[in-house]
């Protein structure tokens, strides 16, 4: 993931690091070939984000758990390193502790719930695009706008 | 100003080798449909870097190709659909403090139950406003779009 992460950076950049090209015909020797490291790519992210940066993971919560402590300290590291990169995350508040013990330079926590208004809003744009408006009469068009909303509160 | 900030996304779920990642991009790159296209033929050492290379490379990189997954997630968006956090004191604080280049509050941390629609709130790109660069809170800030890994329906 981190290295996806990489390769976005290195996509904005009109000449691929000297030392991604060095290390990409050093692998090539290998049988088969390699992948970069997870400490290659931690230096690496550092290395590119000279400008300010802004990462966004979402759905933290849901990476194994081993992957996310190390992804969350990679994260850690990055942040620590480079004082222009900012973090954006998502996921359920179990995790919550654990981003704030791996994060350095401090996490802001908001709720994030569903919105009434949104939930009104994102279903009826969905319907606007129903490719067979006939099949649906407005009761049930109503309905749907009435019981999803209701649904989603409870949860 | 927008020339110089990254913005860069991605989600974890199903692990570090997920299929779900979204989102690009760098500020230059920005105005490419596919960063892959990029023609650049700069060389450098080793004889190396040529534009099929440079596919290769990033091939090599990571398997995932961000910018597809982008492309689809924002074809889903609905407009105005979690507005709101982009207006919260914690969000706009996260925000101005990376202008200001403030040491502390460098992550932000969005938590909800499951259900899908804290991922709808991330949902939110800035693609309208950057046609009313002017008149946009965040225009100058967020050139980029940010947008989540899945939709509710």
């Amino acid at each position: 993931m981190l290295g996806a992460l990489l390769k976005q950076v290195v996509c904005g950049l009109e000449k691929i690091p000297e030392e991604i090209t060095q290390e990409f015909v050093e692998q090539k020797k290998v049988i088969g070939g390699r992948g970069l490291r997870l400490d290659q790519i931690v230096k690496l992210l550092v290395a590119t984000s000279l400008k300010p940066t802004f990462v966004c993971i979402d759905a933290m919560d849901e990476c194994a758990v081993r992957d996310r402590a190390k992804i969350l300290t990679s994260l850690g590291e990055i942040i620590q390193k480079s004082p222009t990169t900012r973090v954006f995350l998502t996921g359920r508040p179990h995790i919550r502790g654990e981003v704030e013990t791996r994060l350095p330079r401090g996490v802001m926590a908001v709720s994030v719930s569903p919105w009434k208004y949104d939930i009104i809003h994102y279903i009826r744009r969905r319907l606007e695009e129903d490719p067979s408006p006939d099949a649906m009469d407005e009761r049930l068009e109503s309905e749907i706008v009435k019981k999803i909303p209701e649904t989603v509160s409870e949860m | 100003m927008s020339q110089d900030l990254n913005f860069f996304t991605t989600t974890s779920r199903n692990s570090s080798s997920s299929n779900y990642t979204n989102s690009l991009n760098a500020g230059r790159s920005f105005n490419n449909t596919n960063c892959f296209n990029n023609s650049t033929t700069n060389n450098v050492s080793n004889h190396f870097t040529v534009t099929e290379d440079r596919s290769e490379m990033l091939a090599w990189l990571s398997p995932l190709e961000p910018r597809l997954r982008h492309q689809n997630l924002e074809a889903g968006r609905v407009d105005k659909v979690g507005d709101w956090l982009l207006q919260t004191e914690q969000f706009r604080s996260w925000l101005d403090r990376n202008s200001q280049g403030d040491n502390q509050n460098a992550t932000i941390f969005c938590h909800g139950q499951s259900g899908g629609w804290k991922d709808v709130y991330l949902v939110r790109d800035t693609a309208p406003k950057r046609r009313n660069a002017d008149k946009d809170l965040f225009s100058n800030k967020f050139p980029l779009q940010f947008s989540s890994s899945r939709y509710p329906m």
